[in-house]
């Protein structure tokens, strides 16, 4: 039925009794929602039941690649992982790259559903169609990369890819990540549905190629999607050559790098310390997702004191910020172990950076004291302080454990008021942007399925000036709305979707993204879309995902900000004196909800808009 | 005289010395008046940053801010400096 891209099974896999099923893809899913996350959000909504526990047997786990992974379109290296979160109770949904992704896709499948809860830890070994369940008694507690290559060992095959969790997700610490090689889909508690599942990891190996419907139509849309990466002003040399974490300086020079949980940005900014040029101090290698030519990864190395001889593939950007800025900490070997450690432990380094500088603002203000922390002297910039509070949370030990389900449920435990300091939204920590300076961006932190998520809807426009469609101020409210929309949307349909590797749309490809797409799909697929269609895939995974967080009780009420973000004025740099109001928010809500007609009280999709995406049964299900 | 404080990223600072520095400019200065001092001060290795190819128009991936505003939605390269204003000159970034 599937000219190319799609090999048309479903593997469903059932932990409570061992069973394995596979399924026939139903075209129609695959025409309406593509892959990757669109996948992931169809399931999930279809078959987790209403008010679920997070961590119990009914909740799913689906990875899913998309038709273009696996092909040799550059950077199409990714999977959406799926389930409902337990750190947010709302849609949890992370993509990741690397190696894993693909080989799912050559093992025969477009997505891997886990269903039920073993009574034993496990891994599964799927390898060509044939799937096996093996102990994993003896990987219990072990970290990810020791768990990866004793696996690897075990199977004697050293090419197998795996994806698993560490002793975060054994614990369910709700911030727990998943791994593959080095890689993560870190956010929203994923490792802890794993764990959950007393699943410790999944092997892949296959050996099927990816087919492709019309080779001549793929060498063309092929030709024109390089075309846009060379052309691109900032993929080759820089962004190849420092990877993510170059914005560090670009975000402190805009005043939005955020400091000491967003009480010092702009004032305490951090460039010389953690900037761009004591970075590359540290550069020790790059590491390629399967089939990317970029290779943006930047393996670095801890030189001086307790940290020195340490590696890891990172830090990321995002990660420069949590143990970075939003911690005070300055010393970037410091920096790098967190970031190892977090991978080991595997957890989600936003989350326990973010959770951390929560703390210390606590303790900065008394409201924690040294009986809460062990002794521990846990002030802004105290690089010691924060690993040990970083050791203790896959654990749950001490402070390590009040933290380890990240910034807002640590703050209903404390009380005292700290409740104002938690930043978070939906409960997902807040990642590296101030958005009192970024309005679509805070707008998009608002109202992301996922809670504060960069990678919905990312305002490109106004962190980069990128002027597709059109130029913004990123201090004004107005117009943010719709922007916000379309970035959710075309990021989506064009990215997290098909899959393909998110940082080439806003780097490379946005001007021509919905007709290259659609141009992507028909050579590989041979499914036909034009571009607006492909837009609207990405339309129709955003009111699915929005139609799950209303049956799970979601209202316009949870689509907000922390209150820092809405009264206290950025306090220095060239941001200084702005913040978004709760006239501005409420504006910016009120244009959001008409852009995608939702209902403007509820904050809910409406009939008519599900029913004109083809998602009528949405509604029948939320009774609209 | 006015004094304004210039940041900049990448390749511009190694152009222009540091990432950080302040310029002087009679009263009433524009940021066209700013580009022009320092493209003469530092010549044409500054030029194909800050312009397109015709040499005049600003080059659209850079983004230049006075006081963090992009200029596009001030007065362009018309926008009048004051004493102590923030300029920031930022060369094309991506990836958070
Ligand atoms: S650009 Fe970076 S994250 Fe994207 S596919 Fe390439 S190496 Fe992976």
């Amino acid at each position: 039925m599937y000219k190319g891209g799609y090999t048309g099974k479903i593997l469903r896999i059932n932990l409570t009794d061992h069973s394995v099923k596979e399924e026939a893809l139903p075209f129609q899913t695959a025409k309406d929602f593509i892959g990757g996350a669109g996948f992931g959000i169809k399931y999930l909504f279809d078959e987790v039941p209403a008010n679920s526990d997070a961590l119990g047997p009914d909740n799913k786990l689906i990875f899913a690649p998309g038709p273009l992974s696996g092909t040799n379109v550059p950077c199409a290296s990714r999977m959406a992982v799926t389930a409902k979160s337990p750190l947010t109770g709302a849609v949890g949904m992370g993509l990741s790259g690397g190696h894993f992704p693909v080989e799912l896709k050559f093992a025969g499948y477009d997505a891997l559903i886990v269903e039920g809860r073993s009574k034993e830890p496990v891994y599964v070994w799927i390898k060509d169609g044939e799937v096996k369940f093996r102990s994993a008694k003896t990987l219990w507690g072990m970290k990810t990369t020791d768990t990866q290559q004793i696996i690897k060992n075990e199977l004697n095959d050293q090419n197998v890819r795996i994806a698993c969790i560490g002793p975060a997700g054994e614990n369910q610490i709700k911030i727990a990540s998943i791994i593959n090689e080095w890689r993560a889909v870190g956010r929203k508690g994923l490792g802890a549905v794993m764990g959950s599942k007393n699943l410790k990891a999944i092997a892949v190996r296959g050996g099927e190629k990816v087919k492709v419907n019309d080779k001549d139509k793929l060498k063309e849309a092929r030709k024109v999607f390089t075309k846009a990466m060379k052309d691109s002003p900032v993929l080759y040399p820089a962004f190849a050559n420092l990877g993510t974490p170059m914005v560090v300086d670009h975000l402190c020079h805009m005043g939005i790098f955020p400091t000491k949980n967003f009480l010092g940005t702009g004032a305490y900014d951090p460039i010389e310390q953690i900037g761009t040029a004591v970075q590359a101090t540290r550069n020790a290698g790059k590491e390629h997702c399967y089939g990317c030519p970029v290779g943006c990864s930047q393996v670095k190395l801890a030189k001086t004191g307790e940290y020195a001889g340490i590696m890891t593939e990172g830090p990321e950007f995002e990660t420069m910020y949590s143990f970075g800025g939003a911690t005070g900490v300055e010393n970037i070997d410091a920096i790098i172990a967190a970031d190892r450690l977090a991978d080991e432990m595997g957890f989600d380094t936003i989350s326990s950076g973010v959770s951390i500088a929560f703390a210390m603002e606590l303790y900065e203000k008394g409201i924690l004291t040294k009986e809460d922390t062990g002794g521990l002297e846990l002030r802004f910039g105290n690089d010691t302080a924060m690993m040990a509070v970083l050791r203790q949370m896959s654990y749950r030990e001490g402070l390590g454990g009040l933290l380890a389900d990240g910034a807002k449920i640590a703050a209903e435990k404390i009380g005292k008021g700290s409740e104002k300091f938690a930043m978070h939204v939906k409960g997902l920590e807040l990642p590296a942007y101030d958005v009192r300076g970024a309005k679509s961006h805070g707008l998009n932190f608002a109202t992301s399925f996922t809670g504060a998520d960069h990678c919905r809807g990312y305002a490109f426009q106004e962190i980069f000036g990128i002027p597709v469609p059109k130029e913004v101020d990123r201090f004004t409210a107005e117009g943010k709305g719709a922007l916000t929309k379309w970035n959710q949307d075309i990021r989506t349909a064009t990215t997290d979707a098909p899959t393909m590797c998110g940082f080439l749309l806003d780097m490379a490809v946005v001007g021509i993204a919905t007709r290259n797409t659609a141009d992507l799909m028909e050579a590989i697929t041979g499914i036909s879309y034009t571009p607006d269609e492909i837009l609207s895939v990405g339309e129709r995974i955003n009111n699915l995902a929005r139609a799950f967080n209303v049956r799970e009780g979601f209202t316009r009420a949870d689509d907000t900000l922390p209150e820092r973000l809405m009264t206290e004025p950025i306090p220095g740099g060239v941001s200084k004196g702005h913040f978004i109001s709760r006239e501005e928010l409420k504006l910016m809500l009120d244009e959001y909800y008409i852009a995608r007609g939702w209902d403007v009280k509820t904050g809910s999709p409406t009939r008519a808009t599900l029913k004109s995406l083809n998602l009528e049964y949405a509604a029948d299900v939320l009774n609209l | 005289m006015i004094t304004i404080n210039v940041r900049t990223s990448m390749a511009l600072s190694e152009i222009l010395g540091n990432w950080k520095f302040q310029v002087s400019l009679p009263q009433t200065s524009t940021f066209g008046d700013l580009l022009n001092q320092l493209t003469q001060t530092h010549g044409d290795e500054l030029k194909p940053y800050l312009f397109e190819t015709d040499g005049k128009t600003l080059a659209s991936h850079i983004m230049f801010m006075v006081n963090g505003r992009n200029i596009r939605f001030l007065n362009k390269e018309k926008t009048v400096l004051q004493d102590n204003d923030e300029i920031t000159i930022l060369l094309p970034a991506g990836g958070g």
